[in-house]
């Protein structure tokens, strides 16, 4: 159907720098999720596609046609805002219907439609509600089906359920993927969820302050962050990131040593290593990297996530569900050599060794 | 601390003796009673006073009583054929006083909307005419229309157009009426669009843009509805001011030529002064008074069941 491609884009807004020289290609049928914190240009750039925003520099195309300076609604996009943005004076039905009834599809055509639209995500038994009569799930689904309901290009959303409850989420997000593996259109999906992005996208394009950090899979993303910022922003809890110095493959921090790290050499090094490739040893066990006290102790169900002290800051280790540890307590830390990441301090890159 | 000093004071106006307990007893009442007073005075005794006074024929001379006629004056506004021609000129006005308000109010804030939100100023200026006493007003276009040395023929003269009587002349004065009532009062309009216009989402807009509907599509399916309240309530205030228009018709027209813009008001004012009917003008003043509550209430009722 269609791909979406950025060349030199860049949007400003008087001094300030949203998006700078933004370069990306959306592939047809893709699912591809701008992903980063508030403020960094993701929603910026989708708003580029819309037309809602236009580009200060740069050429932005849906397959061949550049759509610079073409109106939105000649672009043949369809968006779900994050609040929904639904006609608050009109029924479900017609708010679905809309888009139909403004291309001037014939009623009985539009009613069909509607119902197919409505039945699809479960709304046809409200179709007479306004959208005040509505749960916030209710509402992002008329918001969804609008969307659908005329086939577009290019589907764009902005952070979709980040108004929804947890359970919701949840739920409304394997609703999406399943959708969009379904209807097989080209989808930019805004968000500053991590787990959003991992679980729903085909390719995740990492944003910080108006650039690309990285772009991958969720996988490549995970396991091989290419900057400071995608590793400490990807997982749950995050990448323990600890400063440090790094002499002939040694990582030197306080009281915390990591051998192994080939031959380098980096005086402002950042060693990051996941929660999940630490873990609990003897306080005198073999090849134990650290011994500190457990600052706290939480049980998720499947594991338990304890934080221990090194230096000035913490360390989480991700423990089996049955470790029973209390505070103050010392207890060994024992790193997976093969897991840890090395980052210059100074470029934010990662290191090779 | 603070507490127990409180303590101690409602304890003692709780134990206080006599007017002091009085007082704190009865505190609400007399803090509503001046108020209570002033609108009995002025409101209700003088509501009351003419429904009294509408169902007698009054003498004009003082010492004759009053005499019970019942619904007597009601009736006879069915044959009174200037009654008529009073409220068929007020309604002519009101709708086309209104119309041509509202009109000009909303188009010059859909216009003005984005650029007048900087220019204070410029809101100022238009609250004036409506800051304005009517009579000034009133003065001020009997000035503009005078045939002879007015500005408006002055500029009719100018522009090599025939003069007019305006204001004295049957067939341009109730226009000319109109014109002034809606240069006092088409910025009231304006200012509340403006404000209407103000406090619209911006989201459904950037979701019809995407929807494919044009400028005018957005401007019926979005913001019409969503002024409908604000719109609502701007017509009803100025249709209930328009049927009881007085100012600018005694002071322009005095109600000629010929009748043609005598409204309620100037004949019930007639009625009471010059033909010192006072019981009749009493029902007149009844009729109009209930006609107005009719009409807005059944307005108001539509307006909100359509929402």
């Amino acid at each position: 159907m269609a791909s979406v491609r950025f060349k030199n884009v860049s949007k400003k807004f008087g001094e300030f720098v949203a998006v700078a020289n933004f370069n990306l290609e959306v592939m047809d049928k893709e699912f591809l999720v701008l992903l980063g914190p508030s403020g960094c240009g993701k929603t910026t750039t989708m708003r580029m596609v819309a037309g809602l925003e236009e580009a200060t520099s740069g050429d932005i195309y849906i397959d061949a046609d550049r759509i610079n300076g073409v109106l939105p609604k000649y672009r043949d996009v369809a968006m779900v805002f994050q609040s929904y943005a639904l006609y608050p004076h009109l029924t479900v039905e017609d708010n679905i219907g809309y888009p139909l009834k403004i291309r001037k599809v014939p009623p009985a055509e539009r009613k069909r439609q509607i119902a197919e639209v409505a039945r699809r995500v479960e709304l046809d038994s409200m179709l007479s509600r306004l959208p005040k009569e509505l749960s916030g799930g209710q509402r992002q689904r008329v918001a969804l089906a609008r969307a659908i309901v005329r086939t577009p290009r290019v589907f764009l959303m902005d952070e979709p359920l980040s108004n929804l409850d947890a359970k919701l989420r949840t739920q409304m997000r394997a609703e999406l993927k399943h959708l969009q593996h379904d209807l097989q259109i080209t989808t930019i999906y805004v968000t500053h969820d991590q787990i959003e992005a991992m679980t729903l996208a085909h390719r995740v394009a990492v944003m910080n302050k108006g650039v690309i950090e990285q772009l991958g899979t969720p996988k490549e993303i995970y396991n091989n962050p290419r900057t400071l910022f995608v590793a400490g922003f990807i997982g749950s809890p995050p990448m323990n990131l600890i400063p440090g110095e790094v002499t002939n493959g040694v990582f030197a921090s306080d009281s915390f040593r990591v051998g192994g790290l080939g031959q380098a050499n980096v005086s402002r090094a950042v060693l990051g290593v996941r929660p999940e490739d630490v873990h609990v040893a003897r306080v005198d066990g073999a090849g134990v990297n650290l011994v500190a006290p457990i600052y706290s102790v939480e049980l998720t169900g499947e594991s338990t996530f304890v934080s221990v002290r090194l230096g000035g800051q913490l360390m989480t280790v991700r423990a089996d569900k049955n470790f029973a540890g209390q505070i103050d307590q010392q207890i060994g830390v024992k790193v997976t050599t093969d897991r840890v990441f090395l980052f210059d301090g100074e470029t934010q890159y990662r290191v090779d060794f | 601390m603070l507490k127990a000093d409180n303590g101690t004071l409602m304890a003692q106006l709780r134990t206080g003796r006599g007017l002091e307990r009085w007082v704190e007893r009865h505190l609400r009442i007399l803090m509503l009673a001046p108020t209570v007073l002033i609108l009995l005075t002025l409101t209700i005794f003088p509501s009351v006073y003419m429904f009294y006074a509408a169902v007698h024929k009054i003498s004009p001379n003082p010492d004759l009583p009053w005499e019970f006629v019942g619904s007597g004056n009601f009736a006879r506004l069915l044959s009174d054929g200037q009654f008529h021609v009073a409220l068929r000129n007020t309604i002519i006005f009101t709708v086309l006083a209104v119309t041509a308000e509202f009109l000009l109010g909303l188009g010059l804030a859909l216009l003005l909307d984005k650029y007048i939100r900087r220019l204070t100023f410029l809101k100022t200026v238009l609250m004036i005419p409506m800051m304005l006493p009517p009579i000034a007003v009133a003065i001020t276009w009997k000035i503009i229309y005078e045939p002879q040395f007015g500005v408006l023929n002055e500029i009719m003269f100018r522009l090599g157009l025939p003069l007019q009587a305006w204001a004295g002349d049957a067939n341009l004065a109730m226009f000319s009426i109109i014109v002034a009532d809606v240069w006092q009062w088409t910025p009231f309009i304006f200012l509340l669009m403006l404000a209407g216009l103000a406090s619209l989402p911006v989201e459904p807009y950037e979701a019809a843009a995407l929807d494919g509907a044009s400028s005018w599509r957005q401007f019926w399916d979005l913001t019409l509805p969503f002024l409908k309240p604000v719109i609502a309530i701007a017509l009803l205030l100025r249709v209930m001011d328009a049927l009881r228009l007085f100012d600018l018709v005694f002071i322009l027209t005095g109600g000629g030529p010929a009748d043609r813009t005598k409204v309620l008001s100037l004949y019930v004012y007639q009625v009471a002064y010059r033909f010192a009917d006072t019981g009749y003008a009493a029902a007149i003043s009844l009729f109009v008074l209930f006609a107005t509550i009719i009409l807005s209430t059944w307005f108001m009722k539509r307006m909100r069941l359509a929402e």
